[in-house]
Order: C-alpha cells, then structure tokens, then sequence
C-alpha cells in the first residue's frame, strides 16, 4: 500500500515539478514576446548619460544606417527572399504599423471602407475617391475643378494618411489628409495656409527634391540608392531591408553556408549600446541631435518619441538605460493595452520584488497602468490624435508641456 | 539656438546697397545735441573728481565732439571715458560713446551704453532708435523691431524707424507686420526697389497676389532693365516658389558681365531642383565675380560634402575662410569635412574657431561635441552636447526649418515623423 502510495506520490510531485517549469516557461516566453531585451542584459551599466548624434552623421559615421541612400538598388533582395529563411518574424513584421508606412494606390487596400471621402475649407471642396484602379484627388472653387491621381498614401492609418501625387516630375503633399479619430478629411499637418493663388495650389504643397527625398526615406525602403532618389523602385513601408541594410550579400553567404560571413553582411541593431540603439529608431523617429540641429521645441516635440526618452530620468539616471526596444518589439504590432507596459517599469521601481506583489505598494495612486499617468498622452493641434509623451515623468495637473 | 538659416536673410543676405549708409547712423548724429552744460549733466558725487584746470569737461566735451565727427573714434573714446571718469553721466555723453562702438563695430558695448542713455532718458525716441540700430546691426531682428516699436509710440512720424521696423519683420519672415510698418511708406518709397522687393515678397508671401504684381510692376518700372531690378525679381520669385520666373530673371540678371548674387541665386534654385551639379557650376561662378562671397563658399562645399567629397570641400573652404575670416558657418564646415577625412585635431581647431565667433550657437557646441566624440574625449565631448541643449533651451520658441529640407511633423503618421 505504502508502495503504491510513494509512487503516487512521486509521480505526483514529478508532475506539479514539471507543471511548475512549464509555467515558468510559458512566462518567460510570453515576456519575451512582448520584449526581446526583457531578459537581455543591460546595454550600459555605467553611469554617463549617452551621447546622441544627429541622423546625417550616423550616417557619415557607418556603412549602414536607417535612410541611408547609397547601397545601389542591386544588393536589396525584398522581404520574400528574407521570408525564405525567417518566415516566422516577417510574416509578424508584415502586419506592423511600420510596415504599413506606406501604400501605393493601386493596392485594393487602399482607402479600403472609404470609398469617397470630401472636406470643404471654403471657398474649395475637396473630394478622394477610387474609380476602378485610380484614386483621385481634386478640388473645385465651384466654378472650375483641378484633379491629379494619387500615387501613394502615408501612414498606417493609425493616425490616418496623408496622400502623395505627382505632376510633372513632381512630388506634391495633399492639402488634406484622413484623420482616424474623425474618420474623415482635414487640413494635412503644417498646411497652415487657406488662401490660395489657383487651384493648383490648392490641391497641395510641392515638396522640393530634397523634402520628398526624406519623407520617402523613413516610409519606404530602398527610395533612395546609390545616391539617387526614385520612388518609382521604393518598396512600400519600413521593410526587413529598411532597418537590417540590404540583404544580397547576407543571402548569398548564407546560401553558399558562409555562415560568419552572412552574419557580419546584415545589420543587427541588437549589438548597438543604448544611445546608438535609441538613435537608431530615431533615425526616423528623431534623434535629440535631431532636435537639436532643427531647433524645433513646443508640443510638437511629443512626437519624437527617441527625444523625448532621453529627456526622462529614466534615460539620464538609470544604471540600466531604456532603450525604444525595452518596450517595444519592432517585428510585432504595436501593443495597444497600457498595462501591458506595467511589467517594464516594476523592474526598476519595485525594489527588486517580483512585479505586481499583492503585499507591495509601488505607487500611491494606481497598481497598474503606469503610463497612463507618467507618460501622459498629448494631442498636438490639428493632428486629431493624442500621443503618448515618452518623456517619462512624475505629472502634476496643472504642468504644461515640459519642453 | 540661431536660426542660421532663415531663408528670408539668404534671399536678402546683405544690409540694404541702395540706402545709404547715413541711412542706418543718421539718426545717432542727429540725437547728439552740441553741448550739455555740466551743470544740467547728473554726476555721482562719489565718482566725480575735480577736472584738470588745463582741460575743462566742457572743453573735453568738444573735442570728443570734434573727434567723433571727424571720424577720430579713438580720441573720442578715450575723451568720453574721461568724461566718465570725472563722474558725467548724461544720455548725450552715452549716446556719443555708443556711436563710437558702433562706428567701430562693437554692438554689444554700444547696446550697453545706449541702456544707460535709456535710463536716463525714458522718453527720448532717439535712444530707443539708436537701441533699434545696435540690435540691427547685430542682426537681432526681434529686439530689433521691439525698439523701434517703441521708438514710433514716442515718434509715429519717425520714418526710419517705420521702415527698419518693416525690414525687421521681413527678415524674421513676419510678412503681416513687415506690411503693416511698410505700407505707410509706399508713397515716398515707390523708387526704392530694395523697399518693393521686401514689401511685394511680403504680399506674395500672404497669397495677396494683385497686390504683389501691382509692386513687382512698380519695381520694373522704377528699376529699368537693370540688372538689380532683375535680380531682385529673382529673388521674390525664388521666395514665392514661381521657378521659371525666377530663373528667367535671374539669367538676365547674370547675363553679360552679372552682378553679384546672380550667380548665387541661380544656384540656390538648381540646388532645390535636385541638380547640384548645375548649382556647383553656378557658385564656381558666383566665387570668380565676387571670391568673399561667404554664401556661395557655404554652398558649394556643401555640395562637395553631400557628394562624399571632402578633400574638395576642404579646399574649398580653405579657399573661401582666406576672405572671409569672421563667418562661422564656414569654420563649421570645415570642421565637418576635416571629420571625414579622420583628421579630428583640425576640426577641433576650426569647430573652436567657429564658436569664439559666435559662441552662443547652440549647433556649433554640437559639432564640437562630436569632434571630440572622434577624438576619444568623451568628457568634452559630453560638455559641448550639454551645452548645446542649454543653448536650445535658452532660446525663444524655435521654428521649423521649412527652407532646409528637413521637415518635422508635416503629414499624418502613425507617429512615424
């Protein structure tokens, strides 16, 4: 009897030890999930604040840099080839907001469920609507009308789109853009102007070669190569290419099984230190060398979030740095839930204890929803969209904005 | 941090060539009465000392007079800084030593001394317009136009100040206000073409387009087919965008032997059209009329850096830095392109240079910063990017870049720009 009673019992507390390391694991890899450097080790555990350096001259500095224009068009391969070997990670990085930066017209998404869409700033009616494979934009002062085919749509749509069309050899921004939390047209950010000389006008801004050449560098890849802008050769959003470098060299060595080779001749942004790697994403997202070489200040700021970071304590006095990745995954979606950022920030100010104790009280206010409160969302005017401030601070509710 | 790139300035680059120069210290003349009896002069007993009995203050007064008018600015000074030393203290004597500054190029000592000259004096237009001019000349355009705003409450017929008060607002891309102070003037001003520039750009600028042709029509006919009026012309069209019109009046302007800018301007515009070779060869051009034509060094070596030339930049700007020692912008250049090439010790030398000339530039702590970066001297490194950020957030509200290409938040993203 007690035979079989110690067996059970063995058996039993060999399958509680066994469910107990499988629920350890699942932990560990849904944390991982949501980030990559949770487990990771701190990038920097001195105590010098990192230097951040403008985006042109992370570019003059490296052989590879986000928006850099001079690896030619030949040494990218597309995110099909780099599905051959990492099909997990692209298809995740396929739904991501980043990758959606971009849409050309002619992809039946475009203006998907918004099939006629009108906005009237007077005297001008504005109207983009689809006929057959052609999205149109025009504008009429009631008297006459100008219309130009849309080339390309900015913006995942998270915020909304901001419409491209091109005459002439040229570029032009549309006057008005699609705002998501109104579900409709307004005046396209920095179109501060109501009267027009004609129509033309109007329609919407030139962008100068240089102007175009940058938008199209942070919401395609490959626009600009070998020096040369062409948007015509772009690839639609922030693809594998767009932060990893072009991968011809990467596939060959692989596939002819040079194995160190392959991986010295693709980026891994994961080998940066903390400032680098904020700059990286920045690169984009604006650097505070950015910034600073810009001389912007003012809400607007609120949406450049690598900026912003290194303005927090968190950045300046931590002994292990922030970094965009501590939060975020760039192969996944954005996570949209608050409290699903908790976790991050009770590994620093939880005093070592595992995170959400029952027993501890961390803050006084609220045991979840960290960045509700300490990364307060800000609306910049005309945007119809609230952004999430990541200069990561102690709010008080009269403060304005901490520029 | 400031903004060294106002577009504005780089179409109007130089203070006015057709206003004479009387037009810009006429008023310190003007402000500087003959005499002031020492017994009306306030004096601090506490300073005051008993003059020589061989040199009077009223005698010494005089010939600091005499010395400022004939352009002996030494004498004058050390006369006046007699004066103070016996303890006057009078506006005029201010105001006299703040024209001697100002003849020899010290603004900031000027500016000082026309402050005490207020105190003394609230209420007198003079001192404010002389405040105006200070600022002027430093090209402190929002502190400028703020005394000479000041200067037409105490004086609304004051014209000068109405017209450099426009300028101001001009050059500070404030197009309302800059109508607003020019159009009392366009009567008496309807030949000056440098006047129908800035007020004609100022209307196309607001899409008030008949009012801007009605000027640009009055500028062809004041100007004639010279080649200022057609650049000129060039210039208001490369501000409003219009690029053929631009271009068109700019190779008349260029045209024959051409007359600075010309050159430069044609440029400008290849540069934004996204052809740098044809604005290389147009600066190249710009430089063998007029060699001290920091812009056009500025520029081209711009150029060459953008094209992964940075021996050709250097060149260049050695070239250039010959003519033109005291602009910083170009010793920051250099400082950039002596990075490319590895050589950090001489970009620390040219970065350092740039900010002894003007050291409250927030971007020049900034490229010194990452010289040192290069160099391995982390600490002054870290210094310099601090005091970057300082300087950026002493400043006022700063604007966006719109004329460098380099655009903030312009579209709706997904917070991506």
């Amino acid at each position: 009897m007690w035979n079989i009673l110690g067996k059970c019992g063995a058996l039993l507390l060999a399958a509680s030890l066994a469910c107990l390391v499988g629920l350890g694991w699942l932990k560990i890899a849904s944390a991982q999930q949501k980030s990559p450097a949770l487990l990771r080790s701190p990038r920097s555990t001195t105590d010098s604040v990192p230097i951040s350096l403008s985006t042109p001259d992370r570019i003059e500095d490296r052989t590879w840099w986000p928006t850099a224009g001079t690896p030619p068009r030949s040494e990218y391969v597309g995110t099909a080839e780099c599905a051959k070997c990492h099909y997990a990670k692209v298809t995740a990085q396929m739904k991501t907001e980043m990758a959606h930066a971009a849409t050309r017209a002619a992809d039946p998404a475009f203006l998907d469920g918004q099939p006629q869409l009108r906005f009237r700033q007077s005297p001008y009616d504005y109207e983009i609507g689809r006929t057959g494979d052609v999205v149109v934009e025009s504008v009429s002062d009631g008297q006459s009308s100008v219309s130009q085919p849309v080339r390309f749509a900015f913006g995942q749509g998270l915020v909304g789109h901001t419409y491209i069309y091109q005459t002439e050899g040229s570029l032009y921004e549309s006057h008005v853009s699609y705002y998501s939390d109104i579900k409709g047209l307004d005046v396209t950010t920095g179109h501060l102007q109501s009267q027009f000389a004609g129509l033309s006008q109007a329609l919407g801004r030139l962008l100068e070669p240089q102007e175009a050449q940058k938008c199209f560098g942070c919401h395609t890849t490959a626009s600009t190569t070998s020096n040369h802008f062409d948007p015509s050769q772009a690839m639609e959003g922030v693809t594998c290419e767009g932060c990893h470098g072009p991968g011809a060299r990467h596939v060959r060595s692989m596939m002819a099984g040079q194995i160190a080779r392959g991986k010295a001749s693709i980026f891994n942004p994961a080998s940066l230190d903390a400032g680098s790697s904020v700059d990286f994403c920045g690169a984009c997202h604006r650097t505070s060398g950015d910034v600073l070489q810009l001389n912007v200040r003012g809400v607007v700021t609120v949406r450049f979030q690598p900026f912003r970071l290194e303005e927090s304590r968190c950045w300046k006095s931590a002994s292990e740095r922030l970094t965009c990745v501590t939060c975020h995954n760039p192969h996944e979606p954005l996570v949209q839930d608050a409290t699903d950022y908790d976790h991050v920030c009770l590994r620093c100010h939880s005093g070592g204890q595992p995170p959400v104790n029952d027993g501890q009280v961390v803050c006084k206010i609220s045991r979840t929803n960290c960045t509700g409160c300490h990364m307060p969302r800000v609306e910049i005017p005309g945007m119809h969209h609230a952004f999430a401030d990541h200069r990561i601070r102690i709010t008080t509710d009269k403060e304005t904005y901490p520029n | 941090m400031k903004n060294e790139r106002n577009p504005r300035r780089e179409l109007f680059p130089a203070v006015s060539r057709v206003k004479p120069k009387w037009f810009y210290a006429a008023f310190l003349v003007s402000l500087i009465p003959c005499q002031i009896p020492f017994s009306h002069a306030q004096g601090t007993a506490a300073s005051s000392t008993k003059p020589s009995p061989q040199i009077s203050p009223d005698h010494l007064a005089e010939e600091a007079q005499r010395s400022l008018a004939s352009g002996k600015y030494a004498v004058a000074e050390r006369d006046y800084g007699q004066l103070l030393k016996l303890g006057i203290r009078s506006p005029s004597l201010y105001s006299n030593l703040g024209v001697v500054y100002m003849k020899t190029g010290r603004f900031d000592q000027a500016i000082q001394v026309f402050l005490n000259a207020k105190d003394l004096a609230p209420n007198v237009a003079g001192v404010r317009l002389n405040l105006g001019l200070a600022y002027f000349r430093k090209h402190e355009f929002k502190q400028a136009a703020s005394y000479f705003g000041d200067t037409l409450t105490l004086d609304p017929d004051n014209l000068q100040a109405r017209y450099l008060k426009g300028e101001c607002h001009f050059m500070l891309d404030e197009f309302s206000d800059a109508i607003a102070s020019f159009e009392p003037l366009e009567k008496m001003e309807e030949n000056d073409l440098e006047y129908l520039f800035m007020l004609g750009t100022s209307y196309g600028m607001l899409k008030r387009t008949d009012d801007s042709l009605r000027i640009f029509q009055r500028m062809v006919e004041a100007g004639g087919n010279t080649p200022h009026l057609h650049l000129l012309l060039g210039k208001a069209y490369l501000a409003l965008g219009q690029n053929t019109n631009a271009t068109e009046e700019l190779s008349r302007a260029a045209a024959g032997e051409g007359i600075p800018f010309a050159h430069y301007y044609l440029g400008v515009l290849d540069r934004q059209l996204g052809r740098p070779e044809l604005a290389s060869a147009e600066f190249e051009k710009e430089l063998q009329i007029d060699p001290t034509n920091a812009s056009a060094v500025r520029e081209l070596a711009e150029i060459r850096l953008d094209q992964a030339d940075p021996r050709s930049a250097i060149a260049v700007l050695e070239k250039g830095i010959a003519k033109n020692r005291d602009t910083p912008e170009l010793f920051v250049l250099l400082g950039r392109a002596y990075l490319q090439v590895s050589n950090q010790a001489g970009a620390i030398s040219a970065l350092k240079k740039a900010i002894a000339l003007s050291p409250e530039v927030g971007s020049y702590h900034y490229q010194l910063g990452r010289a040192y970066l290069k160099a391995g001297r982390s600490a002054d490194a870290r210094a310099e990017m601090e005091r970057a950020r300082t300087l950026a957030a002493e400043t006022p509200q700063g604007k966006m870049q719109a004329f460098t290409g380099d655009q903030g938040p312009g579209s709706a993203t997904d917070g991506s720009h």
